[in-house]
């Protein structure tokens, strides 16, 4: 749940996740190590080298068995002292907020707790997923 | 001919008769497991290569990944927007209606706002119909074909579309015992929504045919 609690102490140490962005021209870059922040209702992933951090706000969130589903709607790209709004289509982001363990619905894929996954398309036809241990957890 | 001259017309000949002439396929060759080519005095056009097309290439300097970062080059390159074909529009303006009517409890008697939710505030996605109460559906990608009736109203087409079974839509449904069905026919439930959406169902013992609004805190609906 999205509720007022602070899990930067909680999560395991070098909690993070791999960002899989795959663009309309075929090509794909991979990122491990991203940090994940959950602020509100707005998803923060930071790159490795810190330089690049895509903000994914949503919406419409709604409990899914025991898992939180939200409905992102804006993407919002910071790098190298730029700001970009980058149109998204649709996507779907499934955070696990509790301390168990929690199938995907639908799917045989596993969440562990404290984590998040995520995809994203955007206008420009770029897929962009997100597995992984949020990292910060904010109200 | 000497031993000089036969070497010399020996090299003679191997000038003029390149080596690649020989790894050129011969037309008509049999046992091969070639199909036969064309007849003697004909052209050999060159086997058509298919390339992939190459894609489009702004010249803008972009970031790349040896720069750092995330790269979003496709996506944040200075160009006209893509065309996006909203074949579907969802009105504005929300429905002429006054809700104030009865307000039909919700069933499962939810104690307090949101507890529906598990006191998670619910607020409309924009980029989705019903600001994602019914399900998940992009705006951009709904089209004719999932359309689940239409309600118009002083001149106004809303559109309706199907309630996915994971959706707060569907746990309202369920909580009063209601069944969707295409709007457009008379004697309906029609419940209007979130961001100017609206669907219909079937009447029952609690609800009975006409217009109500949703409160999604509650998850309760008012009649007009």
């Amino acid at each position: 749940m999205l509720t007022a609690w602070l899990l930067a102490g909680a999560a395991p140490a070098g909690a993070m996740g791999t960002t899989r962005v795959q663009q309309s021209d075929g090509s794909i870059q991979l990122y491990r190590d991203v940090r994940l922040r959950l602020h509100g209702t707005t998803l923060r992933l930071i790159s490795p080298d810190r330089k690049g951090v895509l903000e994914i706000a949503s919406g419409a969130c709604s409990i899914d068995r025991e898992l939180e589903r939200c409905l992102p709607y804006s993407v919002t790209f910071r790098q190298f002292g730029k700001t970009h709004n980058i149109g998204i289509t649709h996507g779907t982001i499934f955070l696990n907020l509790t301390g168990a363990v929690h199938h995907l619905p639908h799917s045989s894929e596993r969440m562990p707790p404290h984590s998040a996954v995520v995809l994203v398309h955007t206008v420009r036809d770029t897929y962009i997923s997100v597995h992984g241990t949020l990292d910060e957890i904010q109200p | 001919m000497n031993r000089p001259l036969r070497l010399a017309c020996a090299v003679v000949l191997s000038a003029s008769f390149p080596l690649a002439a020989l790894a050129q396929p011969h037309g008509g060759s049999r046992g091969g497991g070639r199909p036969a080519g064309p007849g003697p005095g004909t052209v050999r056009q060159p086997a058509p290569v298919y390339r992939a097309p190459a894609p489009n290439r702004a010249p803008i300097s972009r970031p790349t990944p040896s720069q750092g970062g995330f790269n979003f080059n496709r996506d944040i390159i200075a160009r006209p927007p893509a065309p996006v074909q909203r074949r579907t529009v969802i009105p504005q303006r929300p429905p002429q209606i006054s809700f104030r009517g009865r307000v039909i409890a919700n069933p499962h008697h939810w104690n307090r706002p949101w507890s529906w939710n598990r006191s998670i505030v619910w607020q409309p996605a924009p980029i989705y119909w019903g600001g994602g109460f019914w399900g998940p559906w992009a705006i951009a990608a709904l089209g004719a074909a999932a359309l689940f009736g239409t309600i118009v109203l002083n001149e106004v087409t809303y559109p309706s579309y199907q309630v996915e079974a994971d959706s707060p839509g569907a746990l309202l449904l369920q909580n009063y015992g209601l069944q969707q069905t295409p709007c457009g026919q008379p004697n309906l439930v029609v419940i209007w929504g979130p961001n100017n959406s609206v669907i219909c169902t079937y009447p029952n013992n609690t609800v009975g045919p006409g217009n109500y609004e949703l409160d999604p805190s509650t998850l309760t609906i008012t009649s007009q």
